[in-house]
């Protein structure tokens, strides 16, 4: 080491690093114009120059920006620069905000890269000032992606309540009253029924007060806790009254969530069960491939398969059994589509509480004599319970949520997800819309927060499944036959309605005239090829920022400490929880006119799938730097490196396979997503799913299976590949909540 | 820090608008295929490009007004005539008489006047699965007042009048032939009698045709394309009378390729383009072009008893929300028996 | 290496505190210099501070007040990449997706040496370190004692100010433990690099240290040399931590010191009264003449070259360590009559209760 002090390792402080981005800032502002006059987003329209628009407040912008720069080329004393960076940034920042909003622009390239480049020099003052202890890099990105989080995933939902409750510009209650009050909302009393329905749901309230009354005697609690208990039985009886007898789309949504969320988490138990216990091997490997399909599958393909295997010409129904009945259209067929779209959610969730359980546990209680149905009862059962409740309100999420299935096969009834969508993009009627979508968002909220207080932090949204090796019991002989026909009949119907999507795809008039053709492929490369590669780019290109976002944001949140952590975790929390719909509604709302004008783009359409995917990501990254050693990043960051350095040359390779596996994931989310991007689509911006929904609605069947078949065996390659490439059995995990 | 304004600038690059493009952002009402058939026709013979969304009337009606403020879309092509007529008196859309505006069917124009272009015509009527009616032996239904009869209960199917544009003609007409108190009566009692509202006008045939309902109440010319397709129906007009549509086109204002619209609609509006609908577009309206051969297979509306629509009236913003809504929350939300 | 001596830096902490929470007081006002080319220790039980104040010096963590000065520059603020400070750690942190030289380059590739540097100077310091010819193995390929080599190999190739050493010896067994703390130990004085130490082994840090800061409770409880802790313990938590003793009731009147009957001569500058008498095992002998402090042999172990004994007085028991065999085998409850050496024998005020938390 002959040359000492080669290793000058000290970065000159006499300078701050921020005044590339404080240059960059200034020069966007003076040569781009700040503003646009209309969604062409490119444009050097003289008229939104600096100087064109007659505003002394936009000035502030270089202003800032030329302060910065002054303030980082001075020999200041580093936090001293630190802070007049921050207030300079930030300042600039605010300035360039308030004045697009206040006048409503819709930003310009100029406004973009100057804001941009301000966020960075906040950056860099935040860390010079040691407000954020890490460097410019952490700095920037915190900031970035809480601006991120406030503009495409609070602003938006902001909006939405906004909408709910200013009708033209002024505050009023009267729309959420009489949305709330509209007998599409809740229609409790029928007129064509001879009793009343209230006396019915009153009768169920008397039956709960009962039950609950009877329990509590039993349990000889005191008074107090006697009339509490009583109350909450008869709330609950009520309840249930006024989901099976009332009408419109709040009962609707509410009793086929329960419906599908209890069967799924039933199916889930017992494929979970069969998955770890069972003596045949190819069960267990059928239900890795199980796991996969509701990832591939664009959530109302079944839907679509259902009316053609049990509507009133159903090939099961009426060829088969010789039954000719609609039933299909309304509860059943939209629960039986649910059930068959959410079980395998369902099982991901449950297995992994049940992979965690301890075969010591079960080899213990065995020891001491306990027979299979004991143990089962005592031991498997009570480890089981949380996994279940959480299984259980996931799927009532997903169930809320679901838009395609109720579209196609809800008959006559309304449901929350699709009135949203109806009060919109049909009656137009934005506030109504909102008020639906206010009340789908705090439903889905409660359950979650009540989730999170009651279960702890063990959610859904970080369950890791991480199978637990050990030998277990075998299941008892009788339950596993049990079990097995379950299995058998779900497996039977899910690759029934798969083949005959696939067999559709090849025949003339699906149903009618069964002679095969390549007809229908042919359509699909003319019309359905450039749309369905249009929708892959898009995928594709908003699948890198969703992984890498994500993959900063699991690592600022469990590497960094910062203010405003846990506004992170919320914000992002909030987007995986978000029903689609309702985000759908949110995104038209805010980004359709005023400064953040967006719609009509591949942009917009982007940026939903960003952040609808990024969550994913986000769960892989938690769980992969979770089983990295911390003190690889803190040796390289006292080598000297940045922590962009650290996350390029440590992280990144370290965590590369979660990294792809997030890519991959947040790509096929993406191609197969419709419920939010379906308010979204454009001209020249058309989906392979929003074309697929259409197709069917048309009646252009033959195609409809033909773009669906395309798009379940390339999604299907894709997840292969991928399995192939982390050699995992199975990818679910990272897929749950799709 | 600078990669990631790197890819944010590379990404942003990667969409780059088609903003400068000749181009023409249809808003497409009509069966979609015929829509997907006018973009290549168009392209061949202007070198325009055009885009399209397909969107049933009602929902265009709501989209066009969502982006009143900042129009994405050119021209708003086919689907029922009333929407056009609200768009129009909103000031959505503006009128523009096209070269060829001598040459279109008379009535037609007289019908709507100087609001929006007449594209089509045709009448509603029921499209009519006889195998299922008479598995329960059910007949088939010749007029209105039959499908208040319970015997077809779960075997009828119509669009909703909040997406489709068909709905609401079916409404309207109704309203004119019986009077509204009436009208509303026989739509609850239908009402009854629906297994399924599809959101698309055209799709309820289909649900016929596949046997799901025994009756489609819909465009007779959209039925004549399950008849082709291969499906077991039937096109029955009801005896009362029936109402009937001037499908439109309609320039959008403040489009944001204003001449390229201009070129659409001319060339639209020519017999080569309109024959297009009934060649490749499976869609057998009467054209407006009294140049336009009419297809052999379109109902014959000459035989048809077709009631005097008023469009003025139900053109009308105020009385169209007002009859959706009241249909929207007297009728849809009440449970079946 | 030689030929190159880094310029050893002092390291000051001012009045240092780190609050982990409104509660939790990770480091109290701490204070201490760390002399140029020094090897400081700072021990303690678990918890009580010192990693913290560790990190604090590296920036891995940041002061919540107070000034922290390296080479006599505030560094309190300072993001750890920019301080002249390198770190071992525990768990070693070698990058597993990298062999043993990629390791060692790591840092000089980050700061964009020329190529031909870096492969001179990491060579260079895998030479230093005794690791010649391994430097295309995977880490994981190496034992434990040759991956804390790396580690170290990789700190010293970025000739640092301050070298951080954060417990590297705990995962080692005992007996490699012994080798590569001496190796340490000869590395830094031939370097004179300015280093810090942090370990809970008492042992280790008489072995190695210049000097040793005991901590406890986040605070510095005394600094010395081994030596003066070790004789010169200024409270009983300090004598028990380092070495072991025992504590017994006694009176000093600036000459001799009393326990029960028993009075032996001390010197020590401390007020007489009342005290507590901290006496080494090693500083106990046998008396052959009844001469002594009377006890009953509660216990002893024959450990070959001396016996550790326990025995009991009514003042407290006593440990003690005697070479040989002694001049009488002693059996349980057997009387036995003891004599200190002043050298092992240290006061310390009678209300010192400062318990060691460990013992």
């Amino acid at each position: 080491m002959a040359t000492a002090h080669a290793v000058s390792t000290r970065r000159d402080l006499r300078f701050s690093g921020a005044w590339i981005p404080a240059l960059i800032a200034g020069i966007a502002f003076l040569a781009l114009p700040f503003g646009r006059p209309d969604r062409a987003f490119f444009t050097l329209d003289p008229a939104f120059r600096p100087w064109a628009l007659g505003s002394l407040w936009v000035w502030l912008v270089l202003a800032f920006a030329l302060l910065a720069l002054i303030a980082s080329l001075l020999p200041l004393r580093v936090t001293a620069r630190g802070e007049l960076l921050t207030v300079a940034g930030g300042l600039g920042l605010l300035s360039g905000v308030s004045w697009l909003m206040g006048t409503g622009t819709p930003f310009g390239m100029g406004a973009l890269l100057s804001l941009i480049a301000l966020v960075v020099v906040t950056g860099y003052g935040l860390s010079e000032s040691g407000r954020i202890q890490s460097d410019a890099f952490v700095a920037s990105s915190i900031l970035f992606v809480s601006l991120f989080i406030i503009l495409f995933i609070l602003f938006p939902l902001f909006i939405v309540l906004r909408t709910a409750v200013f009708v033209d510009g002024s505050f009023t209650l009267n729309k959420v009253w009489s949305t709330l009050n509209s007998p599409l909302f809740i229609f409790a009393e029928n007129p064509y029924t001879e009793q009343s329905e209230l006396a019915l749901m009153s009768r169920f309230a008397v039956i709960g007060t009962v039950l609950g009354a009877l329990w509590a005697l039993s349990r000889r609690l005191k008074f107090a806790r006697f009339a509490l208990t009583c109350g909450v039985a008869a709330a609950v009886g009520f309840f249930i009254g006024f989901m099976i007898y009332g009408r419109g789309a709040l009962p609707t949504s509410l009793l086929v969530a329960t419906i599908v969320a209890t069967v799924s988490t039933l199916t889930g138990l017992v494929f979970a069960l069969l998955g770890q216990r069972t003596r045949f091997g190819f069960v267990q490997r059928s239900l890795g491939a199980i796991s996969l399909l509701p990832i591939i599958t664009p959530p109302f393909i079944l839907a679509f398969a259902l009316i053609f295997m049990f509507g009133r010409r159903g090939i099961v129904t009426y060829q088969l059994f010789d039954i000719s009945s609609n039933a299909i259209f309304g509860i059943v067929g939209v629960s039986l589509a649910q059930i068959l779209a959410f079980t395998p959610i369902a099982y991901l969730v449950i297995r992994g509480s049940v992979a965690s359980l301890d075969p010591a546990l079960e080899e213990a209680s065995q020891t001491l004599g306990a027979d299979r149905w004991t143990l089962f009862r005592t031991v498997t059962w009570p480890l089981l319970r949380p996994g279940l409740a959480n299984a259980f309100l996931l799927t009532v999420i997903e169930s809320f949520a679901d838009f395609g299935n109720p579209l196609i096969l809800g008959g006559d009834r309304g449901y929350l997800a699709t009135e949203v969508f109806s009060a919109f993009a049909a009656r137009f009627d934005p506030n109504e819309a909102a008020v639906y979508g206010s009340v789908l968002l705090s439903m889905v909220l409660v359950i979650f927060f009540a989730q999170r207080w009651w279960l702890g932090r063990s959610s859904f949204v970080t369950v890791t499944g991480k199978p637990s090796s050990g030998s277990f019991a075998h299941l008892p002989r009788v339950m596993e036959g049990l079990l097995l026909s379950v299995f058998a009949l779900w497996t039977l119907l899910v690759l029934m309605l798969y083949f005959s999507i696939l067999y559709g795809s090849f025949v003339q008039l699906w149903g009618i005239n069964n002679t095969l053709t390549l007809k229908n492929y042919r359509d699909f490369m003319t019309i359905g090829w450039p749309v369905f590669l249009y929708t892959a780019r898009v995928a594709a290109v908003s699948a890198i920022p969703a992984a890498f976002l994500g993959f900063l944001i699991a690592y600022l949140v469990v590497r960094q400490r910062f203010f405003g952590r846990s506004f992170v975790e919320f914000g992002s929390m909030l987007s995986f929880a978000t029903p689609g719909t309702v985000m759908g509604v949110a995104y038209i709302l805010a980004f359709n006119v005023g400064p953040w004008l967006l719609t009509a783009s591949s942009v917009i359409i982007a940026i939903a799938f960003v952040f609808r995917n990024m969550p994913v990501a986000i769960r892989g990254g938690v769980a992969g730097l979770a089983q990295i050693d911390p003190s690889l990043e803190e040796a390289s960051t006292t080598l000297r490196a940045s922590s962009s350095v650290t996350l390029r040359r440590i992280l990144v390779p370290l965590l590369i396979i979660p990294l792809i596996g997030g890519l991959i994931f947040a790509f096929v989310r993406a191609m197969t997503a419709i419920s939010q991007v379906i308010f979204l689509v454009s001209p020249g911006n058309m989906l392979a799913t929003v074309l697929l929904l259409g197709w069917v609605e048309q009646g252009q069947l033959g195609r409809a299976a033909a773009m669906g078949s395309i798009l379940i065996v390339s999604m299907l390659t894709v997840i292969l590949l991928l399995m192939l490439l982390t050699r995992r059995r199975d990818a679910g995990v990272v897929g749950v909540g799709a | 820090m600078k990669r990631l304004i790197g890819f944010i600038f590379s990404a942003a690059l990667l969409f780059t608008g088609s903003a400068f493009a000749q181009q023409v952002n249809l808003l497409c009402s009509p069966d979609l295929a015929w829509c997907e058939q006018i973009g290549p026709a168009f392209e061949e013979a202007t070198g325009i490009d055009l885009e399209f969304v397909r969107l049933s009337s009602s929902e265009s009606l709501a989209r066009l007004r969502a982006e009143a403020a900042n129009p994405t879309f050119d021209v708003w092509f086919g689907g029922t005539g009333d929407p056009h007529l609200v768009a129009f008196t909103e000031g959505i859309t503006e009128f523009y008489k096209p070269t060829v505006w001598d040459d279109l069917l008379s009535g037609l124009k007289n019908a709507v006047g100087e609001t929006y272009i007449p594209l089509y015509t045709g009448a509603i009527g029921f499209v009519v699965n006889e195998g299922i009616l008479a598995e329960v032996g059910a007949p088939v239904p010749q007029c209105w007042e039959d499908l208040v009869d319970p015997v077809y209960k779960g075997l009828l199917a119509m669009p909703n009048p909040n997406t489709s544009g068909t709905s609401y003609t079916i409404i309207a007409t109704l309203i004119q032939i019986f009077g509204e108190e009436q009208a509303f009566e026989m739509l609850a009692a239908i009402h009854q009698n629906v297994a399924q509202y599809t959101r698309s006008g055209g799709a309820v045939g289909l649900l016929a045709g596949r046997g799901d309902v025994g009756v489609a109440i819909q465009f007779m010319h959209d039925g004549v394309k399950y008849v082709r397709q291969g499906f077991p129906v039937i096109n029955i007009a009801p005896c009362e009378g029936t109402g009937f549509e001037i499908g439109g086109i309609s320039l959008i204002k403040g489009a944001p390729h204003p001449d390229d619209a201009l070129a659409f609609i001319e060339w639209a509006l020519t017999p080569e383009a309109q024959a297009i609908a009934a060649q490749r577009g499976e869609s057998f309206q009467v054209q407006s072009n009294a140049n336009t051969p009419v297809p052999p297979e379109s109902p014959d509306l000459s035989s048809i008893n077709l009631i005097d629509y008023d469009f003025a009236t139900f053109g009308s913003p105020e009385v169209r929300d007002r009859i959706v809504a009241k249909w929207t929350n007297e009728v849809f939300p009440v449970p079946r028996r | 290496m030689t030929s190159s001596p880094i310029r050893a830096a002092p390291v000051r902490l001012e009045d240092v505190t780190k609050l982990f929470s409104k509660e939790v007081v990770a480091v109290d006002q701490v204070d201490l210099t760390v002399e140029p080319g020094t090897l400081v220790t700072l021990l303690g039980p678990s918890g009580c501070g010192k990693t913290t104040t560790l990190r604090m010096i590296a920036g891995l963590e940041r002061a919540t007040s107070g000034r922290i000065f390296i080479d006599d520059e505030e560094v309190t603020r300072l993001p750890a990449n920019l301080r002249d400070v390198t770190m071992v750690f525990q768990s070693y942190a070698l990058f597993p997706h990298m062999n043993v030289f990629e390791n060692v380059a790591y840092g000089l590739q980050v700061a964009r040496q020329p190529k031909e540097a870096i492969r001179s100077q990491t060579l260079e310091a895998l030479a230093m370190v005794g690791l010649e010819g391994l430097e295309n193995r995977a880490t994981n390929a190496l034992s434990g004692g040759q991956q804390q080599r790396v580690a170290l190999a990789r700190a010293l190739v970025m000739q640092p100010k301050v070298l951080l050493f954060d417990e590297p010896l705990s995962n080692l067994d005992a007996k490699l433990r012994k080798r590569v703390r001496e190796d340490i130990r000869d590395l830094q004085k031939r370097l004179g690099i300015t280093s810090v130490y942090v370990t809970h082994d008492q042992e280790e840090a008489l072995a190695i240290s210049d000097e040793i800061v005991v901590m406890n409770l986040g605070r510095i409880v005394q600094r010395g040399t081994p030596h003066e802790l070790y004789s010169r313990p200024a409270t009983r938590f300090v004598a028990d931590f380092i070495g072991s003793a025992s504590f017994l009731a006694g009176h000093y009147d600036g000459k001799a010191v009393t326990i029960g009957g028993f009075s032996f001569p001390h010197q020590q500058e401390t007020p007489a009264g009342e005290v507590t008498v901290m006496i080494r095992p090693e500083a106990i002998r046998l008396s052959t003449d009844r001469a002594g402090l009377e006890t009953t042999v509660r216990s002893s172990s024959y450990l070959g070259a001396v016996t550790d004994f326990v025995f009991s007085s009514p003042h407290g028991d006593i440990a003690a360590t005697i070479p040989g065999e002694g001049l009488t085998p002693l059996l349980r409850d057997d009387t036995a009559y003891l004599t200190f050496r002043s050298a092992g024998i240290h006061l310390l005020p009678a209300n010192d209760r400062h318990k060691n938390p460990d013992s």
